[in-house]
């Protein structure tokens, strides 16, 4: 897995639960015991899904679904926990040949978006509560 | 329906095929990642990784999918000086860090083999293009913001190749400078890889995550293979070929 660090910061239990997953993303949801499960043959009713923020860490976890012809299209990431921490210093010795910039935001319009991978309860459980709202 | 979603291996896997209208290819490409996830995850008392792990068969007895994954693994370890590993403390085997990549490839060797030239592989925020997308063009694809997932901070044309992100959104590394111990250098949170294909960038990408600072300088000297680093200070370095992807 991309994210080896960060795969590594959860429990051996919940990557046990993670990784035994199953095709069907309906059935796989359901082997988490969860307050109300998703059915193994259910049908997703078409719009966007909103699942909770979930709290993981140093911050919360919220996805949103998005639901086509009873089919999930995609799952976005609203949040996901950063340390905001941040501060503007820059380190003037540290690799001086590459060229260095500030980043940005871009308001491009990209079709896929790559990022370290979301694996996580936190992850899975908004997620499940999106689908949960899109049950017919 | 032609773009799909489903969740296997704990990870969203999203597989965007134009002009698939009635073909069953999501459904085969898809089984591509579930048998993946049958035989290679550790945490699955019955995969071939797990009866390997507690003996249960020998080195001899393994399927070639696992003498593919293993070489793949050995190599990566001798070129990164012991960067990239996949032991563990206690001398069993974790492949995952190998198979993701492996099984992205994969799934888009399938796609080519059955005449689905224009595709999107997405893995997890690892992916594979091919062709064009439905509107015929080039696949367009954003690199994370780390620090606000909604936003992206550059778009890049992969142009048939493959991009992987290895990071940790959780917290930056926090790296101390050995000779002024007071002084914190902000480490990398993400760096984003782009190579022939999506395995050679997620193999890169995870080794040179795990270097550090120094992770951006192991692509710069590797051929073919470019890099967008991210640092916990808010600033991005990037090697020298990466802009010729950047469209914005």
């Amino acid at each position: 897995m991309t994210s080896r660090k960060f795969t590594s910061a959860l429990s051996g239990t919940v990557l046990a639960v993670l990784l035994s997953s199953t095709a069907a993303s309906a059935g796989f949801f359901s082997s988490f015991s969860q307050p109300r499960q998703i059915p193994a043959n259910a049908q997703f009713q078409d719009g966007t899904w909103t699942g909770s923020p979930v709290r993981q860490y140093y911050g919360y976890v919220q996805v949103q679904a998005h639901v086509k012809n009873g089919k999930i299209a995609s799952i976005d990431i609203l949040r996901s926990p950063t340390d905001r921490r941040t501060s503007r210093y820059i380190n003037s010795k540290a690799l001086p040949m590459l060229e260095r910039e500030i980043v940005m935001a871009q308001n491009t319009n990209v079709s896929y978006i790559s990022g370290a991978t979301l694996t996580s309860q936190a992850f899975l459980n908004s997620a499940n509560d999106a689908l949960l709202k899109s049950l017919k | 329906m032609t773009v799909e979603t489903r969740i296997i291996m704990g990870m969203p896997i999203t597989l965007d095929i134009p002009n698939s209208e009635g073909a069953d290819i999501h459904e085969r490409v898809f089984d591509v990642f579930n048998d993946a996830d049958k035989r290679f995850s550790p945490f699955r008392p019955d995969s071939e990784v797990s009866r390997f792990n507690s003996g249960e068969i020998d080195a001899p007895a393994l399927s070639s999918q696992m003498r593919d994954v293993l070489k793949i693994a050995h190599d990566m370890q001798e070129i990164t000086d012991g960067y990239f590993d996949i032991r563990r403390e206690d001398g069993t085997i974790d492949p995952s860090g190998v198979v993701k990549g492996w099984a992205i490839l994969g799934a888009a060797r399938l796609l080519e083999r059955d005449g689905f030239g224009n595709f999107c592989i997405d893995a997890g925020g690892d992916i594979q293009v091919g062709g064009r997308d439905a509107r015929d063009r080039e696949w367009s694809i954003g690199i994370r913001n780390p620090f606000d997932p909604r936003q992206i901070v550059k778009a890049i044309a992969p142009r048939g190749q493959g991009v992987a992100t290895s990071g940790n959104y959780i917290r930056g590394d926090h790296i101390y400078d050995p000779h002024d111990r007071a002084a914190r250098i902000e480490g990398p949170v993400s760096i984003t890889v782009i190579g022939h294909d999506v395995l050679v960038a997620d193999l890169h990408a995870t080794a040179a995550f795990a270097m550090g600072e120094q992770g951006i300088y192991y692509i710069e000297a590797l051929d073919g293979v470019e890099a967008y680093q991210i640092h916990q200070d808010g600033t991005a370095v990037q090697t020298t070929g990466f802009k010729e992807f950047v469209f914005s």
